[in-house]
């Protein structure tokens, strides 16, 4: 350790003697700090935190959310949730529809933002609130005016492939079980493209620009740029990406109520409506503790993709120094 | 005053609460069950009753002197209608009342009553949803007793039937806690139909009643004649509810011997009866011809009502609820309204629940039950209930004959032919008159998943190609749930209920099931 000399061992000695030494006075002097985190410290302990931790104890229970008594029984719940068929249905559903809208609406929305992220392209900013438009515009009226495209009867979907010749009889996209499923997963992704889609354009718009000169210069063509420059260097943002689309199309209660309530016969029943229908929407007495036990489990599920997210953000970061100490070399 | 517009997909609870009705859930299910017409609007403040003379009397006892808020809610279409010009003409009469009208469909009910009830700030008069038995309301102490409230409860209980004031259904520890305002006296399935289409394809309902054959028959040929732009049939398939309800009038009109879903005397769940499954091949056959309207699959009743105004279709089977909608929406539209098809010359008459709809319960943490026993008091009156016909309509007939007479001289002659059939009902027995413990069963039966109703969408969408497999299995299932739902109520709560209480040896399937009958069974 370097010895310090003495004026400066005055000066930290007067600096430590001017800082607070006791967590009272260190809590005192942030005091504004803690007052303005207050309201959303109190906002998320009522509205985040209870109704989780709340959500746990109900678990637990056999409660129908009327009465007054909640019957405690254990794990009874998650065990027959272990064994419940039409949960597993609707789990096996939900990760299919993610499987499958997921990859989909990423290369759909990476190529978008590869395109409009060309400075030269004219209008861009205007291709870009197209593309965005249906993030902002309210998913229950996407999905009834969906509904309405897509109707076998008079919906336009099925006027223009008629008179393209693609179909020779109107497709039932919504009422077909076949079909259902991946027609409400198309909505989702040209509803959700948008938002990915940014999500690309802040990562292309991290690539330095002089790395791109640097490669013409060189007399690379635009596919080696992109594969030596453009991908290695948002790599690490894909990594999140994805993470934060996967996570998402989890949820998508209000897309699939709105347009198909989870029929026909089930076939777009995913989980989120599996557990609306258990503890609101039943035809019989709600079961508000099963359906609890039902979304602890199928929120752990997502809390583990969520930690996969941390995780991949550590690599992401790791990634990214080790980039740019290549670039530096 | 709150005014929504129901929105569509109300009918929902449809399914819900016929097949708890069916089950003997009782006046919490019946309550449900007057909301299967599904959301139409109404509530807009326009309707009809803005020309309605209200004799409302004086009130009776301890009635406010300062201002005062009423608040009701309920699942509101043809009913807005009435309850928004009473609520006006009641405001006129007392400038210190408030009257705060709130008409939403089954699933927002269903959220906001029991928010409202934990929060004590519930409606002070409610239309209970299929998801609060009143016997549970009763017990948690959410709903109060209506006879100190309602002026002269005794001769309201000279005037209204037995039937209304059923102990266990309507009446605990001798006290009533909810008032039917309507009879479910009206048929849920009545084939509302296109004149135009029909009479183009040679067919009349109205003057020939369809049978089983001449049904398919007529809908083959409007689908031929309307070369892709007009189809036979419409049928709710995303709203299976309905469904069920369609199989199980065409089995009891057939001869099937049930009462609500369990067959007599056997007291077996009737899923794989030859009738139903008769009955559903018929749809499976009219789908074979062609005839259903393409997209059937994906609609609810109230998005396949606008398709036969417009040509689309040529019929749909709906309650009355439906009349009363195109009268007041559509007076153009050239409509006609027949019984639903019968496979013999002797068709049985549907039953109906007897122990009323359209039901209001008293919130017990009201501030204003004084106001609200007014209320209830006149709506139930003979001019309260008169005013009801004329401005709810045929859709929410009221629970008095007299009234239902009054109040139907200027309908329509559709709306006539809907009270001609429903007078041709015949009151079902229900188990929970027989044993209102049935109740205590019904809180702990969790009926199947898939049940009947999925099952039925399933085999219309394609997804089973066993019918009679499939219904031998939502039936087993049944009968393992109502096992073990008598099991559990007896364990937990000392029901008394058993089987047997579904069933009754004496019941005439062509005549109504009385009080005295309960007796003989």
């Amino acid at each position: 350790m370097a010895m310090l000399r003495p004026a400066e061992r005055l000066a930290g000695a007067d600096r430590t003697s001017g800082s607070p030494t006791t967590l009272r006075e260190r809590l005192w002097n942030s005091r504004w700090c803690y007052v303005f985190m207050l309201p959303s410290l109190v906002l998320g302990a009522l509205f985040t935190l209870y109704p989780m931790i709340s959500s746990w104890y109900i678990s637990f229970t056999d409660w129908s959310g009327l009465e007054s008594d909640k019957r405690f029984v254990g794990v009874e719940n998650y065990r027959e949730a272990v064994g419940d068929a039409a949960f597993w249905s609707a789990f096996g559903r939900t990760f299919a529809f993610t499987a499958v809208a997921v990859p989909v609406m990423l290369i759909l929305a990476l190529f978008a933002a590869l395109v409009l992220n060309d400075a030269s392209l004219r209008m861009r900013a205007v291709f870009r609130t197209m593309f965005f438009l249906p993030v902002v515009t309210t998913t229950a009226i996407v999905g009834v005016v969906m509904s309405l495209i897509m109707n076998p009867f008079d919906g336009p979907l099925n006027a223009v492939l008629l008179d393209l010749g693609l179909i020779d009889r109107p497709v039932d996209f919504l009422g077909d079980p076949d079909l259902a499923l991946w027609s409400v997963a198309g909505v989702f992704v040209w509803k959700w493209m948008g938002m990915s889609m940014i999500y690309w354009l802040v990562a292309l718009q991290t690539v330095p620009q002089e790395l791109y000169e640097a490669a013409r210069v060189d007399g690379c063509t635009r596919r080696q740029t992109h594969r030596h420059i453009t991908v290695p260097m948002i790599t690490p943002f894909a990594v999140v990406i994805i993470l934060i689309t996967f996570v998402g199309a989890l949820q998508t209660f209000p897309l699939v109520q709105s347009m198909t309530q989870g029929g026909p016969a089930f076939a777009t029943e995913l989980v989120e409506l599996y557990i609306y229908r258990l503890a609101f929407a039943a035809d019989f007495t709600p079961r508000l503790g099963y359906a609890s036990a039902v979304a602890v489990f199928f929120g752990i599920t997502v809390l583990i993709f969520t930690l996969a997210q941390v995780w991949g953000v550590r690599r992401a970061g790791a990634m990214q120094s080790d980039v740019k100490e290549v670039n530096r070399r | 005053m709150t005014q929504r517009r129901t929105l569509p997909g109300a009918g929902r609870p449809t399914r819900r609460t016929f097949l708890a009705a069916s089950a003997g859930l009782g006046a919490a299910a019946l309550a449900g069950l007057s909301g299967c017409g599904g959301g139409f609007g109404g509530g807009d403040g326009s309707g009809g009753g803005t020309d309605l003379e209200f004799d409302i009397p004086d009130p009776a006892g301890d009635f406010p002197s300062t201002d005062v808020t009423i608040r009701l809610v309920d699942s509101g279409d043809t009913k807005a209608d009435f309850w928004n010009a009473f609520a006006e003409a009641y405001q006129a009469k007392h400038d210190n009342v408030t009257f705060q009208y709130d008409p939403l469909p089954w699933n927002r009910i269903e959220e906001v009553v029991p928010l409202g009830i934990r929060n004590n700030s519930a409606h002070d008069l409610i239309q209970l949803p299929g998801n609060i038995p009143l016997s549970q309301a009763v017990s948690e102490g959410w709903v109060a007793p209506l006879d100190d409230y309602m002026p002269d409860f005794a001769d309201w209980q000279q005037r209204f039937p037995d039937t209304y004031q059923v102990e266990g259904v309507h009446v605990f520890d001798g006290q009533q806690y909810i008032v039917p305002i309507g009879t479910d006296q009206r048929h849920f399935q009545i084939i509302h139909y296109n004149k135009q289409l029909m009479n183009d394809a040679g067919f009349d309902p109205e003057t020939e009643p369809l049978t089983w054959d001449t049904y398919r028959e007529a809908a083959r040929k409007v689908t031929e004649q309307g070369d892709g732009q007009a189809y036979g049939v419409i049928f709710e398939i995303n709203q299976p509810g309905r469904l069920v309800q369609w199989v199980e009038y065409m089995a009891r009109m057939a001869g099937l011997p049930i009462v609500g879903n369990i067959l007599q005397p056997s007291g077996e769940f009737h899923h794989d009866s030859d009738e139903i499954v008769a009955a559903i091949e018929l749809m499976l056959a009219l789908q074979q011809d062609g005839s259903v309207f393409p997209g059937s699959s994906s609609l609810t009743a109230p998005e396949c009502w606008p398709r036969v105004v417009r040509g689309n279709a040529a019929m749909v089977s709906a309650g009355p609820w439906v009349t009363a909608l195109w009268d007041r929406d559509e007076p153009d539209f050239d409509f006609g309204v027949a019984p639903l098809p019968f496979p013999n010359e002797n068709p049985w008459p549907p039953g109906y629940v007897t122990i009323g709809g359209d039901m209001l319960t008293m919130f017990a943490g009201s501030k204003v039950k004084e106001v609200a026993g007014d209320v209830l008091g006149y709506v139930t009156s003979l001019d309260g209930q008169t005013r009801w016909a004329e401005n709810a309509g045929v859709g929410n007939p009221p629970v008095l004959a007299e009234a239902r007479e009054a109040g139907s001289t200027d309908y329509s002659d559709q709306a006539k032919t809907c009270l001609e059939l429903a007078e041709a009902m015949v009151g079902n027995p229900e188990p929970v008159i027989a044993n209102p413990d049935v109740a205590l069963v019904t809180k702990h039966e969790q009926p199947p998943d898939p049940g009947f109703a999925d099952v039925l969408q399933a085999i219309l969408v394609g997804e089973v190609s066993d019918v009679r497999k499939a219904l031998r299995e939502v039936k087993d299932r049944a009968e393992r749930a109502r096992d073990e739902a008598i099991a559990k109520a007896a364990k937990v709560d000392g029901s008394t209920a058993t089987r047997d209480d579904w069933i009754f040896p004496n019941w005439d399937p062509t005549k109504d099931y009385t009080i005295e009958d309960y007796d003989g069974r």
